[in-house]
């Protein structure tokens, strides 16, 4: 068994893994990424769109060019790829235990960013009833299939859920000439940003139904159709509406889980709101030394936006570990007894706060990152800590497919007490 | 590998209203803009967050252009690899359908890189169609 030292070890190399891995090397520390694919850019390398990079690169990129621009900082910086190895093992005393065509690899870290990502929700977590039959599989998976391995999943497609991979998948899908017949949607609002509702389904005159959903597959071995039917306010299916579509693919297109297994491994606890560990304003979960970012902590729609939070995690976890190394056996620098912890956590119409939790007082200034549970049209953000507003926003619309961004000042929050107050995030509608 | 192409549906530019909702694509934030028309001609635009967005709002109610992304076959030694492209300025949405006719057939021999040109001037736009990653013999196959 081979064993190795590093101060940090980054598990996942998609661009989460990557930026925290660059910003890790960039302080000072030595960093390895583990990568369970035989290539660095994680899900980047099968979205061939573009609409990448627009606010990081200042550019409009496709997500392998995104990629590669990152696989050639990491190649340059130094940093110790280990591809076609599995993680199998975390332990909260940050050993990591993974496996390879040459065997088994024991790391010892400083500190851990875990940038595993997220995997696609399936027809089973939303139990269509009906046939098991081929023919029924993920957006994400299609993709793969199109993209990368120059597979057709089918001639005549039914998209469930309107999620941005099924949108994508919608345009790239007909434009290598296969029928889309329609995007179905249970919800009365559309799930993927609007840009891709214009220019995947408007653009090829693929129908969007809303308040719709898939109620029977039927068929077997392979898909033969599928019955849809309306729902009402209450998401209770329509009996009348009730219709047969012939059709020999469906995709889902069903939403995103953040990829924990081995996060639970090491004892970090989860967020049930984001399916993604629980963190503070540094990203790190509560075992000490173990971060995490990317659609591993919650599910992004922009990589612009995982990358910043991933060169968070990469600079808060090398400060971690090369403070751990100068002061080895010290306890934590400062005065801890005056420091308190201050939960966070989602008001009115918010799904969920990332972080869940921060360290008053603050030298720095502390990014809240949310989003609502619904569309809304007028609404204004309120931050409070019990009867103290922090911040208030001007009226404005918001949708739950775009992630929210706050940012507190220190003087905003240095005031409270963590005893007593919690920070709650609402947006309340402005009649 | 891919059948023949069949003929690929696109919408027609509806401009006969007087207000036109328009999605500003160029950059995260999607604003939406609104342009007034008078008797079918653009009489003042409304709702944008910056210069960008009004030059958007003209562009798209009558001549909207699109980047186009696909993937070439690319063959290097016995393997064969998908090489993802684009096209490196935006084309005319019209000519999406043609264009993708033209990259379909498309076949690439050996390693290449990133940026290179794999298609110049497709039909005629005046805009080339570029590689969008390198390929070499040791990624993944297809």
């Amino acid at each position: 068994m081979k064993q190795l030292d590093y101060d940090i070890v980054v598990i996942g190399g998609g661009p989460a893994g990557m930026a925290a891995a660059l910003k890790a090397k960039e302080k000072g520390a030595t960093v390895a990424i583990i990568e369970r694919n035989d290539e660095l850019g994680g899900i980047l390398n099968q979205c061939i769109h573009s609409g990448f990079g627009l606010s990081y690169f200042k550019q409009e990129l496709t997500g392998p060019e995104y990629a590669e621009l990152f696989i050639n900082r990491v190649a340059a910086a130094g940093i110790d790829v280990y591809l076609n190895t599995m993680v199998i093992d975390l332990t909260p005393a940050r050993q990591v235990k993974a496996m390879n065509e040459d065997g088994m690899l024991v790391l010892s870290a400083g500190a851990i960013v875990l940038a595993m990502g997220c995997r696609e929700r399936t027809r089973g977590a939303i139990k269509i009833p009906g046939s098991r039959p081929a023919g029924v599989l993920t957006a994400g998976l299609a993709q793969r299939y199109v993209n990368i391995e120059n597979r057709k999943p089918g001639e005549r497609i039914v998209i469930l859920g309107s999620g941005d991979i099924g949108l994508i998948m919608a345009r790239r899908l007909t434009l290598e000439g296969m029928q889309v017949l329609g995007v179905y949607e249970l919800m009365p609002y559309a799930n993927g940003l609007y840009r891709n509702i214009k220019n995947c389904l408007d653009d090829f005159d693929i129908p969007l139904h809303l308040s719709t959903t898939v109620t029977n597959i039927i068929g077997y071995p392979h898909l033969e159709a599928v019955e849809v039917a309306r729902v009402d306010e209450n998401l209770a299916v329509i009996d009348e509406t009730r219709e047969v579509i012939a059709c020999d693919t469906l995709l889902l297109s069903i939403g995103l889980i953040p990829e924990n297994e081995l996060s639970q491994k090491s004892g970090v606890s989860l967020n049930p709101r984001t399916n993604g560990p629980l963190v503070d304003e540094d990203l790190e979960t509560d075992q000490p030394g173990i971060f995490a970012c990317g659609n591993v902590l919650h599910v992004h729609d922009l990589v612009d936006n995982v990358t910043l939070e991933a060169e968070q995690a990469g600079d808060a976890a090398a400060a971690y570990a090369l403070q751990q190394k100068t002061a080895a056996g010290v306890s934590e620098t400062g005065s801890a007894e005056n420091k308190a912890t201050i939960m966070i956590g989602p008001g009115e119409n918010v799904g969920y706060t990332v972080p869940a939790k921060m360290t008053v007082p603050s030298p720095k200034e502390i990014r809240i990152l949310f989003r609502v549970r619904r569309p809304l049209e007028q609404a204004e953000v309120v931050i409070q800590a019990g009867t103290k507003i922090l911040y208030q926003g001007k009226p404005r619309a918001f949708k739950s497919s775009v992630m929210e961004a706050v940012v507190l000042k220190p003087e905003e929050v240095n005031g409270l007490n963590g005893t007593e107050q919690t920070i709650i995030v609402s947006v309340r509608e402005v009649k | 590998m891919y059948q023949e192409p069949q003929e690929i549906k696109m919408n027609k530019n509806v401009i006969n209203n007087t207000d036109i909702k328009v999605c500003c694509t160029t950059c995260p934030k999607e604003c939406v803009i609104t342009v007034h028309l008078k008797k079918g001609v653009l009489d003042s635009v409304e709702g944008e967050g910056c210069k960008r967005g009004k030059k958007f709002a003209q562009k798209e109610i009558a001549t909207p252009e699109r980047t186009l992304t696909s993937t070439v076959m690319v063959e290097c030694g016995d393997k064969a690899y998908l090489l993802p492209v684009k096209t490196a300025a935006p084309i005319l949405k019209k000519d999406m359908a043609l264009a993708m006719n033209v990259i379909r057939k498309t076949r690439l021999i050996g390693p290449c890189l990133m940026g290179v040109v794999v298609i110049p001037n497709i039909c005629g736009t005046g805009v080339d169609v570029v590689a969008c990653r390198s390929i070499k013999e040791e990624n993944h196959a297809c």
